[in-house]
């Protein structure tokens, strides 16, 4: 065999106390992670690429996207509809995932299906098939995809708002993954044959294999199936600083009985130990029924029916967002004052040492949960290795929760809600009449 | 691997326990499931079940954990505070067949936290002032649903399916069933339901079989005696022609699209063929379905059908959600798809495929501890002999294609035996459908219904 399909053992990282992770790499920059895990006769098979909408061009937003539908249609070797057909019959699943840092596809088959998984993901890699017609109907499917969760979806047309606002427009992490609308109907066969070129290769790309699986073999099964396939060389282009967001507000009238906001800030990327710090104030604003403003807002004052605080992980630069639903006839504007009152608290008042610790625990609790299968496990590694760049990150961020305190806390809530702020409001389109019946 | 078989056993008290041990997580799942959910809300009193759920969480009568401090251990928000606390979570759900207490604890805590969801079950307040909060945040879910499009069509499908059976109520209750429900009720359901005979206790993850009998016997020793009380259901009727139900919606891009029939009962014969079958129209991504609409047309991203499975037939259903521009004709695809299911049958081939991808995807069905147990439970649920989900493989591997085919015809082919007796809800705004959803062929009537109408059902 040519040199190119050596996999050189590059070390072995803890997950856990129990798992090793054994990482490899490829001549061609091809990284391989894999992760024995024998509690289930089954292997999850993971493409994790290093392309997201960031690396997509204005006027051409939702690119990385449409290629995901894409990359399943047919290869030179596998006619259409080959590829889920063949996953599927050895009873296994597929899919795949967008977001700004990265896309990645998996396969979950039973172990000894493995080798299936490996055929079909080299092939894909190098040489899929990119047809006019299966490019325009897959348009639509997208067109679709976004009617369902944008157009028609009121979260969704809120927080396509909210990035966009808080990032602006112009800005890769202001775009929506999927893209604009009509961006969407622009797409040629040209342009998605040229952003795969550009894109998928295995020098962008990290492979994890987790499950009943022999590393070793693995390793020799994926050099012979990837080495051959050249590297691009190209290197990633950088994420541009933000513009600094100023204080910004917008109204959306949408097909809705309820007032709602969404307000963000920015806030660390995900690699940043404050990250840590920030999801934390968000379980304290919202997380489970026992959080300050769920308790506030939904129990105590019954102005909303749904409050949620997240943080997005993102590499370079991320939002901390707070949503607010309220109930049928109550202005938002009150439910949002004491959303800001329950904020001034996080920056002017230290956390109780209880409270911290309610919050750990139950990061804890969905720490464990997200590790309990081998799909589950793949994905951590997977994300964790691109976007902290460490494949057992998830097991340091349980560090990180560990060791936040409530000067912390204190010190992070001042830095992101001391910064600009970016308001959504909704407001409905029409006025319905009372809901019979309501209180 | 510290993992044992699943253990199964009726205790003294006539409850059920299941134990699956698997200690490479330090997680436990626990599960306390009572049998008989929404199917028993009386007549006019829909949600009642749900309702009775919610009340559990605002308090119990007694201190729920003795080393509870702050706002008292009965208060609502001692128990969240509680649960939370301990790295554990709790939902409770209503469906057709169960309230189903569902949680999930760190495993150094599985002790208080059973302690607490017992006090939770076995003691609740069921004060006034609670029922009041839980009526009001139920009646401002049903409004928030509103933003729903998907829940809307679905429950308007249900609705016209099912009309008068149990299985059309709505399990969320509608305002005019909420503000009916009172506190006697409530407090008569839950003497009446809560009885050791229809409590099913099932454990999954980082414990042993003998901490899962301790806890029991410790926290559950109050559990009220006495036999499951079992409903007679009635078997709903065939729809006749081609019913749609339109929802008007305004404003919308998409429409929500749900064509379907009854399916077959759980545990019947032709069950499994017709689960295989279903793989075949729209049960995987290379199904009949997703080819036709999706691959082929790009009508919509989601394509799927489903087989709902419970003691009396439940429905079967195909959902999509075209563009408004393509709602007519993508009705029209799906009947004529229905239909020649119906008629054609299914191929040798795709049953090959089907059972394939059945047989060898239960590895998935199995991977975790929690999903280990899952088809324990559900047959202790159902009635249905404790190993009937065990030969899950060997059932679907022994399904032949005319068996399928005889299945579909059996149970989608309607009244006519042709497959043209079906119920269709489509969300959408009325101008243009209701024109153009009248002239799809085969359609014999079509009733329009306001979107916010929709929660009074």
């Amino acid at each position: 065999m040519p040199s190119q399909s050596r996999a050189t053992h590059a070390g072995t990282v803890p997950f856990g106390d129990r798992l090793r992770i054994e990482r490899y790499l490829l001549d061609n920059g091809l990284e391989l992670l894999v992760l024995p895990d024998p509690s289930a006769a089954i292997v999850s098979y993971h493409s994790w690429f290093r392309v997201g909408s960031r690396d997509e061009a204005r006027g051409k937003t939702g690119q990385a996207h449409l290629l995901e539908h894409l990359m399943f249609i047919a290869t030179e070797r596998f006619a259409e509809g080959e590829f889920d057909r063949l996953v599927e019959q050895a009873g296994g699943e597929s899919n795949a995932a967008t977001w700004v840092d990265w896309t990645y596809y998996y396969e979950n088959l039973p172990a000894s299906e493995l080798p299936l998984a490996i055929d079909l993901e080299a092939e894909r890699m190098s040489r899929l098939v990119l047809a006019a017609p299966r490019v325009k109907s897959e348009k639509s499917v997208v067109l679709s995809e976004r009617r369902d969760r944008v157009e028609d979806d009121i979260d969704g047309a809120v927080s396509e708002a909210l990035y966009a606002a808080a990032f602006g427009r112009g800005h890769p992490y202001g775009w929506p993954t999927i893209g604009w609308e009509r961006d969407i109907r622009g797409f040629t066969a040209r342009d998605c044959v040229g952003f795969y070129r550009k894109h998928y290769a295995p020098d962008r790309a990290t492979l994890v294999v987790a499950g009943d699986i022999d590393p070793r073999a693995v390793a020799r099964r994926v050099a012979r199936a990837y080495g051959p396939i050249p590297a691009s060389g190209a290197a990633r282009p950088l994420v541009p600083a933000p513009a600094r967001p100023s204080q910004r507000s917008r109204t959306l009238r949408l097909r809705t009985p309820t007032e709602k906001v969404a307000l963000a800030w920015r806030a660390p990327r995900f690699a940043d130990p404050d990250h840590a710090a920030a999801v934390i104030l968000g379980q304290i604003l919202s997380g489970g029924r026992s959080a300050r403003l769920y308790r506030e807002l939904v129990q105590s004052t019954e102005l909303a029916t749904e409050v949620r605080a997240s943080v997005a992980p993102f590499e370079h630069h991320a939002l901390f967002d707070l949503w607010i639903s309220a109930r049928e006839g109550v202005r938002i504007d009150r439910a949002l004052r004491l959303a800001e009152r329950a904020i001034a608290r996080l920056v002017g008042e230290l956390v109780s040492a209880e409270e911290l610790d309610k919050v750990k625990n139950r990061l804890e609790l969905g720490f464990l949960a997200a590790l309990e299968t081998i799909p589950g496990k793949a994905e951590q590694i997977g994300f964790s290795r691109l976007v902290a760049g460490d494949p057992a990150h998830a097991f340091r961020r349980l560090e990180e929760y560990r060791r936040v305190s409530p000067a912390d806390l204190q010190r992070v809530a001042a830095a992101i809600f001391g910064g600009p702020r970016v308001t959504i409001r909704v407001e409905p389109r029409v006025t319905r009449s009372s809901h019979r019946g309501a209180a | 691997m510290r993992r044992t078989r699943p253990i199964s056993e009726t205790l003294a008290s006539g409850a059920r326990l299941l134990v699956e041990t698997d200690a490479s997580i330090p997680l436990v799942d626990v599960d306390l499931v009572v049998r008989g959910g929404s199917v028993h809300d009386p007549v006019a009193r829909d949600g009642l079940a749900r309702l009775y759920a919610r009340l559990l969480r605002r308090g119990t009568k007694r201190r729920a954990l003795p080393s509870a401090r702050a706002l008292g251990p009965t208060s609502a928000d001692a128990l969240d505070e509680a649960i939370e606390s301990l790295g554990g979570a709790l939902a409770i759900d209503v469906t057709t067949s169960a309230i189903r207490f569902h949680g999930s604890v760190i495993r150094r805590n599985l002790q208080p936290f059973f302690a607490l969801i017992s006090s939770i079950l076995l003691a609740p307040a069921m004060r006034p002032a609670d029922l009041a909060f839980v009526r009001r945040e139920a009646q401002a879910e049903l409004v928030a649903q509103l933003d729903s499009d998907r829940w809307l069509a679905s429950r308007a499908f249900r609705h016209a399916l099912f009309a008068t059976h149990p299985y059309g109520r709505s399990n969320t209750g509608t305002p005019e069933t909420l503000e009916a429900i009172t506190l006697r009720e409530l407090r008569a359901f839950h003497e009446q339901r809560l009885r050791s005979g229809s409590v099913v206790v099932a454990f999954a993850g980082d414990v042993t079989a003998e901490s899962a009998r301790e806890l029991v016997s410790t926290y559950l020793a109050d559990l009220p005696r006495g036999e499951a009380v079992e409903l007679e259901l009635p078997e709903p009727r065939s729809p006749r022609g081609v019913r749609v139900v339109l929802v008007d919606k305004p404003d919308r891009t998409q429409t929500q699209l749900f064509v379907g029939t009854l399916g077959a009962r759980m545990g019947e014969r032709s069950f499994y063929p017709l689960l295989v079958a279903n793989t075949v129209f729209g049960g995987t991504f290379s199904a009949r379905l997703v080819r036709e609409v999706r691959s082929e047309r790009g009508w919509s991203y989601s394509a799927q059908s489903r087989l709902y499975a419970d003691r009396a037939r439940d429905a079967w259903v195909a959902y999509t959600h075209p563009a408004v521009e393509h709602v007519r004709d993508c009705l029209a695809l799906e009947l004529e798809l229905v239909q020649r299911f119906v008629e054609g049958g299914v191929r040798a081939r795709e049953v090959a495929f089907a059972k394939s991808y059945l047989t060898k995807s239960h590895a998935f069905d199995r991977d975790t501890a929690a999903k280990r147990l899952e088809p324990h439970v559900e047959a202790a649920l159902f009635g249905l002999p404790l190993g009937f989900f065990e030969g899950y493989p060997e059932r679907v591997a022994a399904v032949e294609a005319e068996a399928a085919s005889a299945a579909v015809r059996t149970h989608l082919g309607g009244p006519s035996g042709r497959g043209t007796d079906l119920v269709v809800a489509v969300l959408g705004p009325r101008q243009p459908l209701e024109r153009s959803l009248a002239t799809v062929p085969g359609v014999s009537s079509l009733h329009v219904v306001p979107h916010a109408e929709v929660a009074h059902l």
